[in-house]
């Protein structure tokens, strides 16, 4: 199996377009697309669980997630069949209020899909302030107490700090068959659209709206005929 | 009778950085103009100040351009390697957007020497541009085209024995341009936050910054080289005019998307260029104060850098209205170093009344340009403050904060977006989103591309909703119950939470308006921010500008350069 080093900035990108796929508001799943990347530092189910899991998680509806029960410090979290990444910051939520107002607090997760994905709230409560213990299951119980944040990352957030230095291996087919599919949140590559940007614009008959002053000696037929031609890039792609 | 009695005084207030509610305004940010706190220059400085050392390695390329190229970068403690290679321009499918497919150089800039397999690696992966693959030790891919015709002007008159003709170089002002810095993780290069404050690229912006400077250097080496082959009497480039060829800098679009994603970048530096000026502001400068005669002589620089500018501009003050402009400043800052007064008056800090004066009198840009230069007044301070800046990108809720304490937050701090007529047809006329082809940033009417997603923040909008559902919601309800309630908020919530306290994190705009004119911010960032000098304009949306112009060579570098660099004059013509 051949691997490639991803680092995060490609990790985040392919998840945040791949979950703008889904109907997530966008509010929601730009704030989750660690999660993803987490999963793969980790070892869990990472890129190859966000394939094989994107119509589940193209219909999800973390609102649905709940408490079941509640006592002073003590809490279980109905997740209502949502996956395990989109519980996780309300497990993270809910674990900081009760540090903050008990000192501690325990809080079950039950009926979360993929609940073994939980574990990366463990890697991810440390840049929240938290120190985070789980007790695996179908229904894992986290611990959590407060750690005080030191503004260092390898210190608050060892995984990301991984991360940042050596990012992650990943199947290459696996990374190119991601790559693919988060494509599909960017937009087709039209006449009209190629009018949204760059210094000139080239009307349908060939003439030009703008300054030529422009120093590029840009190719107008290039212009005028998108989808004909691809970039570079495009070409090597494999 | 004394001189307090002979003259009123005025303006007693300590000189204080300016609000977020005046600076942050897209056509305030966008009158923002180079100063020590932009990156080509800081990092210049740094350059000098460590005296690296930058020399051509290996330079084989044929007389059809085709061929490889590598610098060795020294600084203190490390080497770095910039391998390139070089192309016979083409005509075809050639444009400056990062859609085209004609570039006449593309390189890496790598940390350690150059190894062979660095080489053969990037000349394999280089082209393949978002599906190559950089080696663990690449900082940026980059690739940058000739100016064409300046480009061969140059080229003809070296090979003839000759230095090229100033009036032309001067209706550009570089050879190449670069068209692409891509890093910090982007085709598997390092992380930049991975390299940390002491690494000499460490700093803000500075792989990029140093890879643009390399760029102007081969570009000059490049056609001197040709020039050579062409001919057995070419000549080099005069050192004075190699220095006033900057490189050339397209931008556009995709730094609106930069600054919605790293706020707390954009804050810091801000922050510390309002604080250097406040700094600068109240010192309490005298009758023959060196500190007057230095800002007279900077500023006197800035016309004459201005009056030569032949740069066609669009929507921006002209540089003619500039150096009129800067005319005034230039006689009041006479007046204040032979009389000690400002405007006939004994003022408490005078240079902040010249400040007050010239922000009701002059051209924004002109304003700026002398809250730029009086930063060259607390040199000390400007650089110790770039070298502090630490911006992470992440951002956490802190969940335990009631929702009435974040709705007195967002009150407070989000005016401008609570303000904001998201009702009215216009506003969100237009859509952010990428094309397939090569990821190009582009801003469309939204009916003119109903499929394409909106890839843009929409802050006015989303404040709007989160304080409505906030105050729809118990007082003393946790953020980690309103979430779970709201998770539409969870990123909006932990952005604003994550920025509290601080000043210039967001322009004020609503960036899907009618109204928004997104050149405005594209100016911050490659003037204000990159420190990019005559930066054109085109359809309210792009920028091309001159990047590193006048910067000392190499040689300088070594040598360890004294005096202004910025602001050059035209080399005197032969």
């Amino acid at each position: 199996m051949t691997t490639l080093r991803i680092m995060p900035r490609e990790m985040r990108l392919m998840s945040e377009r791949i979950l703008s796929l889904t109907a997530l508001p966008k509010g929601f799943f730009t704030a989750v697309i660690d999660h993803v990347m987490y999963s793969q530092k980790l070892a869990f189910g990472g890129f190859a669980m966000l394939e094989t899991r994107f119509d589940v998680l193209a219909k999800a509806d973390p609102a649905k997630i709940a408490i079941a029960s509640e006592t002073a410090g003590t809490l279980e979290l109905d997740a209502a069949g949502e996956h395990a990444w989109f519980v996780v910051p309300t497990l993270l939520d809910l674990a900081g209020e009760f540090v903050a107002r008990f000192g501690e607090a325990r809080i079950t997760v039950a009926n979360a899909l993929d609940p073994a994905e939980l574990k990366i709230a463990q890697a991810l409560a440390g840049r929240t302030g938290l120190a985070l213990t789980v007790r695996e299951g179908d229904a894992p119980v986290f611990t959590a107490t407060a750690q005080p944040l030191t503004g260092i990352v390898a210190q608050d957030d060892p995984t990301l700090w991984a991360l940042l230095c050596d990012g992650v291996q990943i199947d290459a087919e696996l990374w190119w068959r991601t790559y693919h599919h988060a494509k599909k949140a960017l937009a087709a590559d039209t006449v009209v659209s190629r009018r949204h940007a760059g210094p000139m614009i080239v009307n349908e008959d060939g003439t030009v709206i703008g300054r030529k002053d422009n120093d590029d000696e840009t190719d107008i037929s290039f212009l005028a005929a998108p989808g004909a031609q691809n970039t570079q890039g495009e070409n090597a792609k494999p | 009778m004394t001189a307090t009695a002979e003259f009123p005084v005025s303006g007693s207030a300590v000189p204080a950085p300016r609000p977020g509610s005046i600076l942050m305004t897209p056509a305030r940010l966008a009158a923002i103009q180079p100063s020590r706190v932009s990156g080509a220059r800081a990092f210049m400085n740094k350059m000098v100040r460590e005296r690296w050392d930058i020399s051509v390695q290996r330079f084989d390329i044929d007389k059809s351009a085709a061929g490889t190229f590598v610098y060795s970068i020294k600084s203190p403690d490390c080497e770095f390697s910039f391998i390139g290679f070089s192309f016979p321009p083409s005509r075809t499918a050639r444009t400056g957007r990062i859609i085209g497919r004609a570039w006449d150089m593309m390189g890496t800039l790598n940390e350690g020497p150059a190894t062979e397999a660095d080489i053969e690696s990037a000349r394999v992966e280089l082209p393949k541009l978002y599906s190559g693959r950089a080696t663990p030790n690449a900082l940026i891919w980059c690739r940058s085209n000739r100016s064409m015709r300046v480009f061969d002007q140059t080229l003809a008159a070296l090979a003839d024995g000759n230095q090229p003709e100033i009036s032309a170089l001067s209706e550009v002002c570089y050879l190449m341009r670069n068209t692409g810095l891509d890093g910090n993780g982007t085709f598997g290069t390092r992380s930049f936050p991975s390299l940390g404050a002491d690494h000499p690229l460490g700093g803000v912006l500075q792989a990029q910054l140093l890879t643009a400077y390399l760029m102007r250097e081969y570009s000059c080496d490049l056609v001197e080289h040709l020039a050579s082959l062409k001919s057995d009497k070419a000549v080099k480039i005069d050192p004075t005019t190699r220095r006033f060829l900057g490189v050339g800098n397209g931008s556009a679009l995709g730094l609106i998307f930069f600054i919605q994603k790293h706020p707390r970048l954009i804050n810091a530096l801000l922050t510390a260029r309002e604080n250097a000026i406040a700094k600068a502001r109240a010192l309490a400068v005298e009758k023959g104060d060196d500190r007057v005669a230095q800002l007279l002589e900077l500023v006197q620089r800035a016309i004459v850098f201005r009056q030569q500018d032949k740069m066609v501009y669009e929507a921006f003050t002209s540089s003619q209205q500039i150096a009129a402009d800067l005319q005034q400043v230039a006689q009041a800052l006479d007046a204040l170093r032979q009389t000690g007064l400002v405007n006939g008056e004994r003022a408490s800090y005078p240079l902040d009344a010249l400040a007050q004066h010239f922000d009701d009198t002059l051209s924004p840009e002109a304003g700026e340009i002398f809250l730029s230069l009086l930063v060259e007044l607390v040199p000390d301070m400007v650089d110790d403050a770039i070298r502090a800046i630490d911006a992470p990108d992440e951002f956490t809720v802190q969940a335990s904060e009631k929702a009435c304490d974040l709705l007195t937050l967002v009150r407070r701090d989000y005016g401008w977006a609570l303000e904001a007529d998201m009702a009215h047809p216009h506003a969100y006329r237009y859509v952010w989103y990428k094309s397939e082809t090569a990821e190009e940033p582009r801003r469309g009417a939204r009916d003119e591309v109903p499929d394409a997603l909106d890839l843009g923040l929409d802050i006015c909008g989303g404040v709007q909703k989160l304080a409505a559902d906030l105050e729809a919601s118990p007082a003393d309800l946790t953020l980690a119950r309103f979430l779970m309630k709201h998770p539409q908020h969870r990123h909006l919530v932990a952005r604003i939470q994550s920025l509290r306290g601080l000043t210039y994190h967001t322009p004020h705009a609503n960036i899907n308006a009618e109204a928004f004119v997104p050149i405005d911010l594209v100016r911050l960032m490659n003037v204000g921010i990159h420190g990019i000098d005559k930066t054109r304009d085109f359809l309210n949306r792009n920028l091309r500008g001159v990047l590193y112009h006048g910067a000392p060579t190499p040689q300088d570098i070594r040598a360890g350069y004294t005096g202004t660099w910025f602001y050059p004059a035209e080399p005197a013509t032969a």
